[in-house]
């Protein structure tokens, strides 16, 4: 562990009850709804019946990953998983931060209020919904992108049925339902900033502009270091929901990922250890992220994240 | 029970008092609910938990996997002796009613663990609708072989019909889907996707025989001629209506449903009309069927009375017969579920009894359950042209109705049922999805001419390595079994 | 605030543009839903309904406010918002303020960091839980909504790090005051940290509204659903599903209004209002300077 070790004394441990018994409740309640059920992880190495339970299943060892390995499109499922998922980490990171900049540049309380409202909202519908709504706004013979891209002479595009846009398709519609929520963060994050510091630095000469960069992103820096390291947990979460509701075995070669691969497996019959070891393997991967960027940020920029 | 069926019920029942627990319980059986379940997935899902759980009901609706974990783990009660001596003959009759093809999948070494519920595919047949006013506008007779569908697709489009249309035949995404038009237009060209045929004293996969082959061919022949909506790929059962509503198309394969989907263009002033589907031969079209295991029901080995269950059944059977309408209710009918047994093949028969009323003029001596509601309904259109109240139910039951088709096809040999009805193996479940995406992939590319046909015989060796080869000896080995 | 340079100025237009136009963007989605919901059936299934009802009837609204289970449900919601964010916010509080400590002074936190962050990562999934909450009695039950996911790790992590970014000088001058920690946490960190507050309770009360699947997994009885649960099963039921479970006519056409997309647009914008109102309510902590201006003052 890193941190350094310092002699605290009894009186220390004294100091301190308070804050261990406000600790307690959360303690047990995680450690009863979060770590009991990990015993489940076996599952992995199971061959899981709910007749036979935890203790009575067949043991397989690694044969469950040996399987997903043995599928034919598995390697691409992967790299579709990680493509989707990078490319949503790193513009649904951008974006909001970007959004909240240019929001905040904005003087008039009412317009910023009923922006904030709006651009929220797409965050509440599910999609289920969205998936038939972009279905009409993409089709290439009615949907309006394409009647736009016809107007200024551009050919039309299938956006949904062709391999080379769906991707792309997935992460801009994706960045579109989320940006509005995510930027609430950084709005708060910026309303904390000392105003005292931005007058100091227009004594100093500095523009607007520069204000920004010696003000306001130092001033956001922090949430938004821990947002990136805390994203990189989901760097094989592709978003179930949306592929399932936007996708077609026409783009399963770009958009097929790990959730909706498993979840066809599972559709004739619960496959509960199949997608427990795509799980766990999810899950050791993240651990691995979030632990190896949170020891080079302590490390090399003496940042402690957590 | 499912949440869905019982939210529109009768003032002042509930799941604990409605007519059919007062009746179990006036009979002695007293019976409680351990959990709603809001549609079949999650039905599957509680009973799973329940299982994992150690929790389970006494009576037990299960779907074909856990039905066969169940019985493996010794957690079914024997209802030989139970079945045996309380179930009444009608009973065993409606239980019965697919000449027992799913029954037997309840019997071990000749003991009964459980009820599996009659298979019914006779509505499953695909039928053509189309637009009868620019057939008659075109100057077309209907159509009464696969070349007049295919011509009068390619001339509603080529003439650009009401000034919309720009589709020859829709086709939906998900290609290999029961009751899609893909499927339809297959079975229609005398090929079949994903069931067991017999052939030769063995069991083959229809997905991976020359028909399919020939097929496909044809419909990419019609893809390259643009007769096929090109944008299928991407489009669900919904889209492909829209374009039929709005105009965009005037040819569509679908199934005995259609009406609830047309009443929409009718209210439009469109005219629509429907028929059977027509070979490229002189063959009957055999609409494919998989006669999977639905669903059982099965007595928890825990469990003290399993003739309880069995007794449940006559009562169901006797009082859905007797009083008909205190127990025939839809609403009040739910309330007995697990225990209910439909009516196998209700439509056709109902359709039968409708047209023996509309040349008779009175009202068939015997009907089957929910004649009643379509008579009164169908009249509405017949006589008085009533779309909203009506139009559903006379287009599916009149004399020229969607069920004119099923009855066609009951007459005519037009099913084409998979050989294989045992329960969902282990290997199906692991492998199947895969197998079926292979297959998806190689329908859809090879109709929109992405891949040439000759891509067929690499699907058929993938599918092959990919799991196919065993699941062809596990089928073999249930065929030779039996 | 400086003069604006001219350069500034024009941008300053354009960035009124630019944030307007992505809000229009974010608005027209809801506006489709909002027309197909005042919207005639028949209009609707044609694709003739884009932002403004075509043949406007309340149909959709009467059908979805009759049905009791819809009502049933968003009461259902309000009460598992307001309990679970209570109870959400009290423990991101309690757990937050300990682990922004120093870990010189409080050796233990990083232990309880990472076993934070550990149970956020790994899951042993549906079956185990489902036994852990059925062994802790609350099947059926809707305490099974709040205690489950009592403990928020992500929010736990930003307002620590929110505590940890507050001036020491505010601290320290409280604690010459003589305030331990118990203190320190209810009147000096909790009172500066609103806009923060604000913002991890606004995520919990959204997580609240929005989930579905443990509704459905943890109640034995449909008329324990909350509302996401309940609008979740009529989204998704396809027509084709009805078909496949019954081909009973009555039943049959029941079931197809039910599932009208009218109907579900309707539902949807319903079901949208209550949590939509919550934003601006909250949105008042947000204001910017308050904060550190307060404590100065």
């Amino acid at each position: 562990m890193p941190g350094r070790k310092k002699r605290t004394g009894p009186s220390a441990a004294k100091r301190n009850l308070p804050l261990h018994l406000m600790l307690l409740p959360g303690i047990l309640i995680v450690f009863v709804y979060n770590y009991l059920p990990m015993g489940g992880l076996v599952m992995a190495f199971q061959q899981y019946k709910p007749t036979r339970g935890l203790l009575g299943s067949a043991w397989v060892g690694l044969q469950n990953f040996r399987l997903l390995l043995s599928f034919p499109n598995t390697k691409q499922v992967v790299l579709n998983t990680l493509i989707i998922a990078t490319s949503k980490l790193v513009l649904g990171l951008i974006v909001p931060v970007v959004f909240a900049l240019l929001l905040d540049e904005i003087r008039s309380r009412r317009f910023v209020r009923s922006v904030q409202t709006i651009v929220y909202l797409p965050y509440f519908l599910s999609w289920v919904i969205l998936g038939g709504i972009f279905f009409n706004i993409l089709s290439p013979s009615t949907g309006i992108i394409n009647r736009i891209l016809e107007m200024v002479g551009l050919p039309t595009q299938y956006f949904l049925g062709d391999n080379q846009h769906f991707r792309w398709v997935l992460v801009l519609t994706d960045i579109w339902k989320t940006f509005g929520y995510g930027s609430i963060i950084y709005l708060a994050a910026l309303t904390s900033i000392d105003s005292t510091l931005y007058e100091a630095a227009a004594i100093d000469g500095a523009n607007r502009f520069r204000q920004v960069l010696v003000v306001t992103l130092p001033g956001i820096s922090s949430i938004v270091f821990v947002m990136a390291v805390l994203s990189l947990g989901n760097i094989l979460n592709a978003g179930f929901d949306q592929v399932l509701n936007m996708y077609s075995p026409q783009v399963y070669q770009t958009g097929d990922i790990l959730d909706t691969f498993i979840y066809r497996i599972g559709l004739q019959q619960a496959q509960y250890s199949l997608s427990t070891a795509v799980g766990f393997f999810r899950s050791v991967i993240s651990f691995l992220m979030i632990s190896i960027s949170y020891f080079l940020a302590y490390r090399y920029g003496n940042y402690r994240i957590f | 029970m499912f949440g869905d069926n019982i939210r529109n019920v009768p003032e002042g029942m509930t799941i604990e008092n409605n007519p059919w627990l007062s009746k179990f319980k006036e009979y002695g059986i007293d019976v409680t609910y351990k959990f709603v379940a809001t549609n079949a997935e999650d039905m599957t899902t509680k009973i799973n938990l329940a299982i994992a759980t150690d929790d389970l009901p006494d009576i037990i609706p299960v779907n074909s996997t856990q039905y066969k974990d169940l019985l493996e783990a010794d957690m079914l009660a024997d209802i030989t002796d139970a079945y045996d001596r309380y179930a009444t003959d009608e009973v065993k009759n409606l239980l019965n009613q697919d000449g027992g093809l799913m029954a037997e999948n309840a019997i071990v070494d000749g003991r009964r663990f459980g009820i599996v519920l009659p298979t019914q595919f006779a509505d499953y047949v695909p039928v053509l609708a189309y637009r009868a006013d620019w057939l008659e506008e075109a100057g077309l007779q209907p159509p009464g072989s696969m070349d007049d569908i295919w011509n009068m697709a390619k001339t509603f489009k080529n003439n650009k019909m009401g000034g919309t249309c720009v589709i020859g035949i829709g086709l939906t995404k998900n290609v290999l889907d029961l009751l899609t038009p893909s499927v339809g237009l297959f079975n229609a060209l005398h090929a079949y996707s994903g069931i067991w045929l017999e052939k030769n004293g063995t069991l083959a996969y229809s997905s991976i025989q020359p028909e399919y082959r020939d097929a496909l061919g044809m419909l990419a022949n019609y893809y390259a001629q643009g007769l096929i909506d090109p944008e299928f790929g991407t489009k669900d059962m919904k889209a492909m209506w829209e374009d039929a509503i709005s105009g965009r198309s005037g040819v569509v394969v679908s199934h005995f449903c259609a009406p609830f989907d047309v009443i929409n263009g009718v209210k439009l002033e469109q005219e629509w009309a429907y028929s059977r589907m027509f070979p490229t031969d002189g063959q009957p079209v055999k609409a494919q069927n998989s006669a999977a295991f639905s669903g059982g029901v099965v007595y928890s080995a825990k469990g003290m009375n399993p003739e309880a269950m069995i007794r449940m059944y006559n009562l169901y059977e006797k009082f859905t017969r007797e009083d008909f309408a205190t127990y025939n209710d839809n609403a009040v009918l739910n309330f007995a579920y697990p225990i209910y047994v439909g009516v196998v093949d209700a439509n056709p028969k109902i359709y039968r009894e409708y047209n023996e009323f509309i040349t008779t003029g009175t009202k068939p001596a015997k009907t089957t359950q929910g004649f009643d509601g379509v008579l009164e309904a169908a009249e509405k259109y017949r006589l008085n042209q009533d779309i909203e109240g009506g139009y559903i139910m006379y287009s599916i039951f009149g004399p020229e109705g969607t069920e004119a088709a099923v009855d066609y096809a009951i007459l005519n040999d037009g099913y084409m049922v998979s050989a294989f009805t045992g329960a969902t193996t282990d290997n199906m479940a692991l492998y199947g999805a895969n197998l079926k995406t292979i297959e998806e992939q190689m329908v859809i590319s090879i109709i929109k001419g992405d891949q040439p046909i000759g891509s067929f015989d690499t699907f058929v060796a993938d599918w092959k390595a990919n799991g196919g080869d065993v699941l062809t000896q596990e089928v073999n080995d249930w065929f030779s079994k039996r | 605030m400086p003069r604006a340079s001219g350069s500034y100025r024009v941008f300053n237009i354009a960035n009124h543009i630019a944030v307007g136009a992505l809000a229009l963007l974010c608005l027209l989605p809801l506006m489709n839903i909002l027309a197909i919901s005042f919207s005639d059936r028949t209009a609707t299934s044609a694709g003739f309904v884009s932002f403004w009802p075509v043949n406007p009837t309340l149909a959709a609204y009467e059908y979805v406010l009759e049905d009791k289970g819809f009502l049933r449900a968003l009461s259902i919601s309000v009460f598992r918002v307001i309990m679970g964010g209570t109870i959400n916010l009290v423990l991101t509080l309690l757990c937050a303020y300990p682990l922004s400590r120093e870990s010189h002074s409080f050796r233990a936190r990083t232990l309880y960091v990472w076993f934070f962050l550990f149970s956020s990562l790994f899951s042993g999934g549906l079956i185990p839980t489902y036994m852990v909450v059925r062994s802790t009695g609350l099947i059926n039950s809707l305490f099974a909504l709040v205690i489950p996911c009592a403990v928020p790790i992500f929010h736990i992590i930003l307002l620590m790090n929110y505590f940890r970014s507050v001036p020491r000088e505010i601290e320290e001058a409280a604690r010459i005051d003589g305030a331990g920690h118990w203190k320190m946490l209810v009147s000096v960190l909790t009172p500066i940290s609103k806009a923060s507050i604000a913002t991890v309770t606004l995520f919990s009360l959204v997580n609240h509204w929005n989930s579905w699947f443990d509704g459905m997994i943890y109640a034995n009885d449909v008329n324990m659903h909350p509302l996401a649960t309940f609008l979740h099963n009529k989204v998704v039921q396809s027509g084709l599903d009805i078909l496949i479970n019954t081909s009973d006519m009555e039943t049959l056409n029941r079931l197809m209004k039910v599932s009208d997309q009218t109907t579900k647009a309707a539902q949807i914008f319903l079901a949208m209002i209550p949590i939509l109102c919550v934003y601006p309510f909250l949105q008042k902590y947000f204001a910017k300077g308050i904060i550190i201006g307060s404590v100065k003052g």
